[in-house]
């Protein structure tokens, strides 16, 4: 508890890392607003005319069906952070489980097997492969997320592995297996509470790449079904932009970089904040 | 009483406003071992980074005085000419070896590069003097080490190489920052044997700077005393044993007396 | 004047212990080691860097498997204890390792380190047990407002007290102390030590102390064991073997430390190295570095043989492994 107010008094002393903490609490504050019902529920309500312009009924127009853009890219905010929490956090409880067990058991053939499997994941092209998982469970309302879960986890395990390593070697988990204590227990008790710096920040940084990858795999038609994205907006865009309409383009494409902003911003700050080497004594 | 070969006089070093090394003056003579005790924190290694010029390019840092190697003024030289200065005319052996040496070179190709660069010999003259300081410094198979790596050496051997390298330009002074703290004891006798010997012979000036009480009453020839960045004591390691002008000098040598055997 | 020695409460037999190398040969990193411990007796095993020390306290901890040879605890064989012996064992030998910077674990408080050996072993209630967590911290000199304090917070001495107190709070009868005062400043060295004596004084704890360092065994240990390339080459009581020292290279030892007293003699350095190969071709494991090597060190390794001293006596209890006391 004292190590995370400690982290916190840190990062307030961080523009930029507050600026980007700011950003992102926004547009979680509007997620939630989505999720509760007050906001951006009528996405889907194609009461206007065709591309309308910006204006007072709608205040960033319309798309080709009539459909107001703006509750759609308040919408997609909720379906942004669906994606990102549910891939960010199991890609990284994924990949932190298998990668501590990889370096607990290091240079056997557990590690041996976690470690190839890894390699595999790594050498396939990573948005092709994700595409082709998503294709071949298309349909399948999660479909998507598994397919970014099976390939995220694999840099946290990389990066667990190496610190687990590390610290396997350490007097207090010596000490820890003198006394007799289980493998499971110290690395649930000693172990992998001394990671937590690495997760926080590559938890951030699937919670992008979920995002980003969504926004892909919309464009191919693989990703969101049922629903809006700004994957989705920017799909739809394509044609519109062609014919002049840029207000699809604009909103989506503009919300995207804000929220990523703050992302990066928010997860160079936290690196920081709790790189252990920094750590004041 | 012949020129000192290093002379520094009311050498400060400042962290901000705070002294860490306090108006330091000594004298460092041809051929002598001069230690340089005190406890951590006390400013002997900050003492040895404004001498070579290496203290941390900070906007904090800051040294004044004089340090007159010879003739030429050290304060006062850029980043270049203490360059051609450092490795040639004052060398440096620090505690940890691995940190000087470059582990994709075996270690004849390092120790031949010294004479190469310094002294400007060829490529078979100098494998052949590498050879030869080798076997100066104790080394019993000096070709067998020589077409080994870092990594492959001993700790005690590593320190051993390093100390081959200082000296192999015939450096003017030598500054020796606890080279043996972290090797067996019988190691740190062959390193420190080795070392002052070689000192002798090439009429290199050493300063020795160490905690141990025990190294500088075996291998020192004066001792001078830190603590908390001013200069206690300047004694013949005689004296400074027998008659410890400071107080605190005179715990230290009692604390170092109860640890002994 | 023979003493008859009392039960031991540690004896190590004849333990080798071998590491697979890198694809070639096995590393055989102990040979044949055996020495005793009474209960209460503190046990200095010195030596310099690669003699083994620190192999020796993990197969005591049985944190490594033994190549051959028996340990045995209390009269019974440490290797082939069954569940509920193994707990009892690993409560009653304990450990304190070098560097007081990772001995404990960053995120727990002093007070949950403290406690988890107590969980482990099932010992006491909670209230119990925040008694004997007191005792233990207050018995290693530290207040009790450190309790719930981080690791972070603490100096490198405090640390280390805290990992004694861990050690201690589960009420063992043997601490295995590997380097536990090397990486701390003289002075701390010193209250440490003292620490150790205290506490042996009262709760007749036995040391298994290990150490590069003879100036701090000398102050501790009850009895010396010397380590070289793996195996003990001379042991016996302190005093007895730091006067009389019997093995060539407990004597090169002594000579290389170099004394705070410029009148003394200078160090004299040992010539050669620790051998690459520690299964050496034959003959005794030092004979290439030894001042007074003759035919038969070339040939066949010395076996234990007691010591004479200057008076003619010998005492079992000063042994060495050298050929010079075989003749």
């Amino acid at each position: 508890m004292m190590a995370m107010a400690r982290t916190f008094s840190r990062l307030r002393k961080d523009r930029s890392g507050l600026a980007g903490l700011s950003i992102v609490a926004l547009f979680f504050l509007a997620a939630i607003a989505v999720w509760a019902g007050w906001l951006g529920q009528d996405w889907s309500a194609a009461d206007g005319a065709r591309w309308e312009g910006p204006g007072a009924a709608h205040w960033f127009g319309t798309n080709v069906l009539g459909q107001d853009i703006f509750e759609r890219a308040v919408y997609s905010v909720r379906t942004a952070f669906e994606i990102g929490l549910v891939v960010a956090l199991l890609s990284t409880v994924l990949g932190a489980v298998l990668g501590a067990v990889a370096g607990w058991r290091g240079d056997t053939w557990v590690d041996g097997a976690i470690t190839w499997l890894k390699g595999v994941l790594d050498a396939i092209p990573f948005y092709l492969f994700v595409a082709a998982v998503a294709f071949a469970l298309r349909g399948a309302p999660w479909a998507m997320h598994l397919a970014m879960v099976a390939t995220f986890w694999t840099t946290t395990a990389r990066l667990v592995r190496a610190e687990v390593l590390k610290i396997r070697s350490l007097d207090y988990v010596r000490s820890a297996r003198a006394i007799g204590l289980p493998g499971v227990v110290i690395l649930a008790r000693h172990v992998l509470p001394n990671t937590t710096h690495i997760l926080l920040v590559q938890g951030t940084i699937a919670f992008v790449a979920a995002i980003k990858t969504e926004v892909v795999l919309s464009f191919l038609g693989l990703g969101v079904q049922d629903g809006v994205s700004w994957g989705l907006m920017l799909a739809e865009s394509t044609q519109e932009v062609l014919a002049g309409h840029f207000g699809n383009f604009i909103a989506a494409s503009g919300m995207l970089f804000l929220l990523l902003l703050g992302l990066n911003l928010l997860a160079d700050a936290m690196q920081d904040a709790l790189d252990p080497k920094q750590a004041a004594l | 009483m012949k020129n000192p070969a290093l002379s520094v006089r009311d050498l400060s070093v400042f962290i901000g406003d705070q002294a860490v090394v306090d108006r330091v003056s000594f004298d460092l003579y041809e051929g002598e071992v001069l230690a340089l005790v005190g406890e951590s924190g006390c400013g002997k290694t900050k003492t040895a980074e404004a001498i070579m010029g290496l203290l941390a390019r900070d906007v904090k840092n800051r040294r004044t005085g004089s340090i007159r190697l010879g003739e030429q003024e050290l304060m006062s030289m850029g980043e270049a000419e203490m360059r051609r200065i450092r490795g040639r005319e004052i060398s440096m052996v620090f505690q940890e070896p691995m940190t000087a040496l470059d582990p994709v070179f075996s270690n004849g190709q390092q120790l031949a590069q010294q004479f190469r660069r310094h002294r400007g010999q060829s490529r078979s003259q100098a494998r052949d003097s590498a050879a030869e300081m080798l076997t100066r410094v104790g080394i019993q198979d000096p070709e067998r080490i020589m077409r080994s790596y870092p990594h492959q050496l001993s700790g005690g051997l590593r320190q051993r190489l390093i100390v081959a390298m200082a000296m192999a330009c015939r450096p003017r002074v030598l500054i020796a920052d606890e080279p043996t703290t972290a090797l067996d004891v019988t190691t740190q006798a062959q390193v420190l044997e080795q070392m002052t010997k070689l000192g002798r012979e090439i009429g290199t000036a050493i300063l020795l700077i160490t905690h141990d009480l025990g190294v500088v009453a075996q291998y020192g020839d004066r001792a001078l005393i830190m603590r908390r960045g001013k200069l206690l004591e300047n004694q013949p390691v005689k004296d400074l044993f027998a008659k410890p002008e400071n107080p605190y000098t005179g715990s230290l040598i009692a604390a170092a007396r109860e640890l002994s055997t | 004047m023979k003493t008859q020695r009392p039960t031991p409460l540690l004896n190590v037999s004849e333990i080798s212990l071998s590491y697979a190398g890198r694809g070639k040969q096995p590393f055989e990193a102990v040979r044949q080691v055996s020495f005793d411990l009474l209960p209460g007796e503190i046990l200095g095993l010195v030596g310099e860097s690669g003699a083994g020390k620190s192999t020796v306290a993990s197969a005591v901890l049985r944190l490594q498997p033994l190549t051959s040879g028996k340990i045995s605890f209390r009269g019974k064989d440490i290797a082939n204890a069954r569940s509920a012996d193994s707990r009892d064992l690993r409560r009653r030998i304990q450990a304190v390792f070098q560097d007081p910077y990772s001995a404990l674990s960053p995120r727990r408080t002093v007070r949950q380190s403290l406690v988890e050996p107590l969980d482990h072993f099932r010992m006491g209630d909670r209230d119990r047990r925040d008694a004997m967590i007191a005792k233990t911290i207050e018995s290693v000199g530290l207040d009790t407002a450190l309790l719930e304090r981080l690791p972070n917070e603490l100096s490198g001495g405090q640390r280390q007290r805290v990992a004694l107190a861990r050690a201690l709070v589960c009420e063992p009868d043997l601490v295995v102390a590997d380097e536990p005062v090397s990486s701390l400043d003289v002075p701390t060295q010193k209250r440490i030590t003292d620490l150790i004596l205290e506490l042996r004084e009262s709760l007749g704890i036995a040391f298994l102390f290990i150490s590069h360092d003879i100036g701090v065994v000398r102050r501790l240990a009850d009895s010396m064991a010397v380590m070289y390339a793996g195996r003990i080459v001379e042991t016996g009581p302190t005093d007895r073997l730091l006067r009389h020292p019997a093995h060539p290279y407990t004597q090169a030892l002594l000579q290389a430390v170099p004394v705070a007293d410029p009148a003394q003699p200078a160090p004299r350095a040992l010539d050669g190295e620790v051998p690459a190969v520690l299964t050496p071709a034959s003959g005794c494991v030092f004979h290439t570095r030894c001042s007074e090597a003759f035919a038969a060190c070339r040939e066949r390794e010395p076996a234990e043989v007691p010591v004479t001293d200057e008076h003619g006596t010998t005492s079992r209890h000063h042994r060495t492994r050298c050929h010079l006391w075989n003749r």
